[in-house]
């Protein structure tokens, strides 16, 4: 049974919601459900900590449709949510060691397009960037990975755009030691050598 | 800042700090000093080297592939959302039924599969629920009428609801699912109060481990401990 609601804008959607309409919420987070696993995924990697995430992110929205006045756009209001819900995720899972994650987990593309040393880089970029502090991997994703400008990153985030571009700045640097484009390690503060050793290692023996 | 003009480049030894040069790449200097810097990187190789380098990685971040969010994800997400108390937001206060996820995730991965696996052996979970029971009761809808022959269509009703009526108690819902088998570590999908042929029962949506599969079970009111008062079994959806 397709939602009266099903087509209309996502205010329309929120409004229908909140007049009670059971599927409209549902409706209003399948479509944007595919950027936003995107999102969760690229920073948390683990695919169940992202359904999580997700999960735990669309309930508090559900719950908090009530109180959205409009100030921002429904996708906003929803995205920074979803963002929160996954920095919150990757600052509690910073304070405890990180298992390793198999090559290829249920969350990543099953589709190879790409010749298999290119599907190896995506799958280290993918690695390496679990390594970086949650503040610089959550703006890496969102403008490098997911394509946001500056303003709509540091909107989602709640920072300042200087600060969104430090970010950056940051995690990047860090990265291009990672993923080997720099070899020189010791230029970057806070990447432990037997990391950046490893993913040297990784990537000049295949 | 460390670099010499005019001293040679020896790579890998940068002569400019690679998070100066970082910020340079991000646009985080103020313009005076990124037309001061650019002017140096334009005499260093090995600072050009790292901007070429930043460019790189960022190249590689851009070509990360976009997933889609996988369907038993969305039908996890999808049962959470249609689990919820209609009526869209509930006020601050009122019924809410937590994500069951949270229990039948962690046997392994996928709250959908692991719901259904668990249904499938008989298996409900009852913890986390929490309906509205005493304290400023929602008034209950009139019995949903239905016979056997179109019982599927009450799936759209219950599916959501927490009209549980005299298994609104989470210990009489359990005793009511155990007396049919149904082992009790989880909480079912929906549930409205029916009229099945004209016999008052409860209908109650639990998983069966299939998306957009659902298995209706109706009991009558006297559902309980040895009492599984079944009037109706069956499975909908694809």
């Amino acid at each position: 049974m397709s939602s009266p609601s099903s087509s209309g804008s996502d205010d329309d959607l929120i409004a229908a919601h909140r007049r009670g309409d059971p599927r409209a919420f549902s409706e209003l987070v399948r479509r944007h459900s595919d950027r936003m696993w995107a999102v969760a995924l690229r920073t948390l990697r683990d695919p169940d900590e992202a359904a999580d995430a997700l999960q735990e992110a669309f309930l508090s929205a559900f719950r908090a449709a009530g109180t959205f006045r409009g100030q921002s756009q429904v996708t906003t209001w929803l995205h920074r949510i979803v963002v929160n819900a996954c920095l919150d995720r990757m600052r509690r899972r910073q304070a405890r060691p990180t298992a390793p994650l198999p090559e290829e987990g249920p969350g990543e593309p099953t589709e190879c397009r790409d010749p298999i040393a290119e599907r190896e880089t995506r799958l280290a970029v993918a690695d390496a960037l679990v390594e970086l502090p949650a503040e610089q991997r959550a703006a890496v994703v969102l403008v490098d990975v997911q394509g946001y400008s500056i303003a709509a990153a540091a909107m989602l985030l709640g920072v300042a755009e200087g600060t969104v571009k430090s970010r950056c700045a940051r995690g990047r640097a860090k990265l291009a030691v990672l993923l080997g484009h720099l070899r020189n390690p010791d230029a970057v503060a806070n990447v432990p050598p037997e990391v950046v050793t490893a993913r040297q290692h990784r990537r000049e023996g295949r | 800042m460390t670099g010499t003009p005019g001293r040679p480049p020896r790579p890998p030894d940068r002569s400019l700090p690679l998070e100066l040069l970082a910020d340079l790449h991000a646009g985080a200097l103020d313009e005076q000093q990124a037309a001061e810097l650019r002017a140096r990187v334009a005499a260093d190789p090995a600072a050009r080297a790292t901007l070429a380098a930043l460019d790189a990685t960022v190249a590689e971040l851009n070509a990360l592939p976009s997933p889609r969010m996988p369907d038993h994800v969305a039908a996890r997400i999808d049962a959470t959302l249609a689990a919820q108390p209609r009526g869209g937001s509930a006020p601050p206060g009122g019924p809410v039924v937590e994500p069951a996820s949270r229990s039948w995730r962690r046997a392994g991965w996928g709250g959908v599969v692991l719901l259904a696996t668990a249904a499938a052996a008989g298996v409900i979970a009852l913890s986390g629920i929490e309906r509205e029971i005493g304290g400023n009761p929602v008034a209950a809808p009139p019995p949903l009428a239905l016979s056997a022959a179109d019982l599927g269509e009450g799936l759209d009703e219950a599916l959501g609801s927490s009209d549980y009526g005299p298994l609104s108690r989470p210990a009489a819902l359990a005793a009511c699912l155990e007396a049919n088998g149904i082992a009790v570590v989880g909480e079912p999908l929906g549930a409205r109060e029916v009229t099945l042929d004209g016999r008052r029962g409860v209908l109650l949506v639990l998983p069966t481990g299939r998306i957009a599969q659902f298995r209706l079970l109706v009991v009558g009111p006297d559902c309980g401990a040895g009492t599984p008062s079944l009037i109706a079994d069956t499975v909908v959806g694809r």
